[in-house]
């Protein structure tokens, strides 16, 4: 079958070249020329060519500008369909605007990361109250859009951490508006509640802090996971880990960083979202435990607070490239 | 009623899943209005369709296989539904105002489901490229400029988008 297509595809292909020359500006008389020759050479690049009329009209019998800005509102909201077709995940309260928002990318750090309507940088911290009353912080590092409809909101996290309190109204009671977090591996839906998301490399960690939260992840088959207060996850394209929160997830947002018997390397690495600028530990103490409470807008003090507390000493090469290295150092010894 | 001999498997799925079908899709979009038309156009779309008509009475996994159904149902009307909205919303955006009958309505939205659907797959660069030109009607130097790439690439995007829709056209004209 692929065999009798095969030239078929060929041509359709040629149509396609002659009609992105003819549509340029600086077509020339030869090449109009050229193609009528082409046209005349076999019924089937005529045949071919009616493809390409047809198209033509139908792009052309809807009203230019207002058609191009539906399509575009449409795509940014993401309704890919193979996307969506994947999983079940769109099966989310009950209007439907939104849908899906992610693309399939091997990090959630894809090129718009750099056109994201909000970002922030190291060490900044911003917080946002939405029209609905829900408050958004967006912790250092992060990127992500937000895509209001009078029905749902919708955001899409590139990178970075968020924390979310849902907004409630006047009287206490929850907002109806929709919302959704879609990250490069799925959504994040929540049920009235306070959580924080957060995009890592490969994965999508989220804490609930108060009522719960559903998860779905973009290749699951549909599966929908749910998470309660205390309850943190990883969320992988395919499936949702859970385990319990042993941290504070969101003592970010009162600028704390809690560490509970963390190894410093992973210290070091969530205090480096927090500065400019490289900091490193020595691979000979990165296994180091370590517990404590550390301020992120001053990482200064939290430098100096491992130093005080661990048997390490904080070498700087500048102030933009901070090592910890052992205090008892055997290149030191040598010297 | 007298059920033809190929649709009493189907009206045998229909009597044993149709309540839990319904059930199941309310669960997933909370609202029984919702869910009661979904699962009927669940039923409609495997009438409609006379392969999956014939072979119901060899399906092992009657309720998979009816969410399998229900959610294509499901995603066509997000689908519909989204594309919708988001013409509603690019018509108040216009500075003038535009006037069009509900017939034209139904049409144009018809034809934007169309391209949203052949241009889905393709790269944001590309169906970019090819909308800004066929739509907005700009030249490709201003496209080039706009999506910070050179004009023969917009040239390639154009050439790429329009085989990728002449594909799409021959296959569903067959």
């Amino acid at each position: 079958m692929d065999n009798l297509r095969q030239p078929r595809v060929e041509v359709l292909r040629s149509a396609a070249r002659w009609y992105a020359l003819l549509c340029s500006e600086d077509v020339t008389e030869r090449q109009r020329q050229d193609h009528s020759l082409w046209l005349d050479a076999n019924p089937a690049h005529q045949q071919a060519w009616q493809q390409v009329e047809k198209l033509r009209e139908q792009l052309q019998s809807v009203p230019g500008t207002p058609a191009f800005e539906a399509l575009r509102i449409k795509q940014l909201q993401g309704q890919s369909r193979r996307t969506v077709l994947r999983g079940l995940a769109l099966f989310v309260g009950g209007t439907a605007v939104g849908g899906l928002a992610w693309r399939q990318a091997p990090s959630g750090n894809w090129v718009d990361s750099w056109t994201a309507g909000h970002r922030t940088g190291r060490g900044e911290r911003r917080e946002l109250t939405l029209s609905d009353g829900t408050r958004l912080v967006l912790n250092a590092a992060t990127a992500l859009d937000l895509v209001e409809t009078p029905g749902s909101l919708m955001i899409r996290l590139y990178e970075g951490e968020i924390f979310i309190r849902t907004g409630k109204r006047t009287d206490g009671s929850v907002t109806s508006r929709e919302l959704q977090i879609h990250t490069a591996q799925g959504i994040v839906l929540p049920l009235g509640t306070a959580f924080t998301v957060r995009q890592l490399d490969t994965d999508t960690q989220v804490s609930v802090i108060e009522d719960s939260v559903e998860l779905i992840p973009v290749q699951g088959n549909g599966k929908i996971r749910q998470l309660e207060a205390g309850q943190q996850a990883r969320m992988s394209a395919k499936e949702v880990t859970v385990s319990p929160s042993t941290v504070q997830a969101h003592s970010w947002t009162e600028g704390m960083l809690v560490a509970v018997d963390w190894p410093l390397e992973r210290l070091v690495e969530e205090l480096g979202r927090y500065r400019s600028g490289i900091l490193r530990c020595d691979t000979a103490i990165a296994g180091l435990r370590v517990s404590g409470t550390f301020p992120v807008d001053d990482t200064e003090r939290a430098l100096q607070a491992i130093a005080n507390g661990l048997p390490v000493r904080i070498q700087r090469v500048t102030d933009f490239w901070v090592t910890i290295k052992p205090l008892a150092d055997p290149e030191m010894k040598n010297i | 009623m007298p059920v033809s001999a190929d649709t009493r498997p189907l009206a045998r799925m229909y009597d044993a899943h149709h309540g839990w079908l319904r059930s199941w899709l309310q669960r997933r979009t909370g609202c029984s209005w919702q869910a009661a038309d979904l699962a009927q156009d669940t039923f409609l779309r495997i009438l409609a369709s006379p392969q999956s008509t014939a072979r119901i009475a060899e399906i092992r996994e009657p309720r998979s296989f009816l969410t399998t159904i229900a959610r294509r149902v499901w995603v066509d009307f997000v689908r519909r539904d989204a594309l919708e909205k988001a013409w509603l919303e690019a018509l108040q955006q216009q500075s003038e105002p535009v006037v069009i009958s509900a017939e034209e309505q139904a049409l144009i939205l018809e034809t934007l489901l169309q391209i949203d659907a052949m241009l889905d797959g393709l790269g944001e660069k590309v169906s970019q490229a090819f909308l800004l030109s066929q739509l907005e009607g700009l030249r490709y130097a201003e496209i080039a400029r706009r999506l910070g790439v050179s004009v023969s690439s917009v040239k390639k995007y154009m050439a790429k988008a329009t085989e990728h829709c002449l594909l799409l056209m021959c296959e569903d004209g067959e």
